[in-house]
């Protein structure tokens, strides 16, 4: 595939998963999807698969992640501030890794989102918004147990 | 040593953002600084991001309506079209609504002396998109400041009420349903009137619980809920859904909408009364 197509494939894939309206999946009462922060995993996965085409440019970040808060209500700068974070630790661990080793990619990411979190609750303190530590907690694990579902997919299109 | 960290690919990462992180907390400090100039910018930005998703949800929504479609058309071979059928349906719900609200009204009335205090002007408004995750359950609107919605009107649809305006934009708005952990609204329940605070719970049962109840309170299945109006935000008698009991004989709250079917709502204008 070629680096033109990786970048713009990273681009449309974020865009949808920002702009589309939320999936219905309800299971014992609770839309499921509700709980998977997929954006987050799109980041990490692709810059990491390929850290020299996908978000190189931040600027498409900074304009996704405003679209985000616009869509969602929040204050401009929560959802960019989150996805900095962990377009940071995914740059660096695809700085320091010498070839893909899914384990260790898997735990950068579980760090990555423990930043991201901590971050976010910090966030709510500050514009006085409530949140619950159990629900962000679910959110934590569905996320992190969903990781090698869309990473198996995305790593093998972005290697192929 | 890892030749690839020091290289200046990564170095003009890094530099990227570290510049982009100082720019969202700028923004994020100016935002929340309720800054009027910033407001603007804000408004448009919403307005834009709102009416883009809305094309980009297009093609997606044709899609989905038209398989939702076929799948019907294979269900049934009613001489009545789909869309009549849902209409009636929608009519159905409503005047059930209708009917329980005015019960409601009634029972209210029958308990004061005097007359209706107050009817709202309302216009009827489209659902763009609907966000739903562990942190907001919000959907946005194609009203905004323009056709005068304000923050904090309250959204029905069917005559029950929903949620209520968060932010305004020029031509959108975002709405927070009754069940985002930020939406708090003041309620009566059942003929005893008890008073409580309906709070958004993504804990509960149906993402809603009632706190501040008096002590003696109690219910009984079916009593309903509504809006009681002490805030001085919210209008009287707006009815919300009704109270339910599990199989360990927990009350729970059962709203009277249904989230998938946010396609059109009413907004109400606190401002204005409607003239008759």
């Amino acid at each position: 595939m070629t680096n033109n197509i990786k970048t713009n494939l990273a681009r449309l894939l974020l865009l949808l998963t920002v702009t589309l309206s939320t999936p219905q999946l309800v299971i014992f009462d609770q839309n499921v999807i509700s709980f998977i922060n997929v954006q987050l995993i799109i980041i990490f996965v692709l810059r990491i698969c390929s850290p020299s085409t996908n978000f190189k440019n931040i600027w498409f970040l900074s304009i996704i992640s405003l679209v985000n808060d616009s869509l969602s209500g929040l204050t401009f700068g929560t959802t960019g501030i989150l996805y900095l974070i962990i377009l940071s630790v995914a740059s660096f661990q695809a700085s320091i890794k010498l070839r893909s080793i899914f384990l260790s990619e898997w735990i950068a990411f579980i760090i990555a989102l423990v930043l991201a979190y901590v971050a976010l609750i910090l966030i709510r303190f500050m514009t006085d918004m409530s949140f619950s530590i159990s629900e962000i907690l679910l959110n934590y694990i569905f996320t992190v147990i969903v990781y090698p579902f869309i990473w198996y997919p995305l790593a093998r299109l972005i290697y192929a | 040593m890892n030749m690839r960290f020091a290289s200046s690919e990564n170095v003009d990462v890094k530099k990227k953002i570290i510049i982009a992180f100082i720019f969202f907390l700028i923004v994020f400090f100016i935002d929340r600084s309720n800054a009027k100039y910033f407001s603007f910018f804000r408004a448009f930005v919403g307005d834009v991001s709102i009416y883009s998703s809305k094309a980009l949800n297009y093609p997606f929504v044709l899609v989905s309506s038209a398989f939702e479609n076929v799948s019907k058309r294979f269900e049934d071979d009613h001489n009545v079209t789909i869309d009549e059928l849902n209409r009636l349906q929608s009519q159905i719900i409503k005047l059930e609504n209708k009917n329980k609200s005015l019960e409601t009204r009634n029972e209210y009335l029958n308990s004061i002396i005097g007359e209706e205090k107050y009817d709202y002007k309302s216009q009827i408004a489209k659902t763009v998109i609907y966000k739903n995750n562990t942190f907001d359950d919000v959907f946005s609107i194609n009203r905004g400041s323009n056709d005068g919605v304000k923050e904090g009107d309250p959204i029905i649809k069917n005559n029950v009420l929903i949620g209520k305006v968060s932010k305004v934009n020029f031509k959108s708005s975002i709405a927070i349903l009754l069940t985002n952990i930020n939406s708090r609204v003041p309620v009566r329940i059942g003929t005893k009137k008890f008073t409580a605070i309906l709070i958004g719970n993504p804990s509960s049962k149906n993402n809603l619980s009632l706190t501040f109840l008096p002590k003696e309170y109690s219910f009984k299945s079916g009593d309903l809920i509504y809006t009681s109006g002490i805030d001085g935000v919210l209008p009287e008698r707006l009815l919300i859904g009704e109270i339910q009991f599990d199989q360990n004989k927990e009350f729970f709250v059962k709203p009277y909408y249904d989230n998938t079917k946010l396609d059109l709502v009413t907004i109400i204008n606190l401002r204005a009364k409607n003239d008759k």
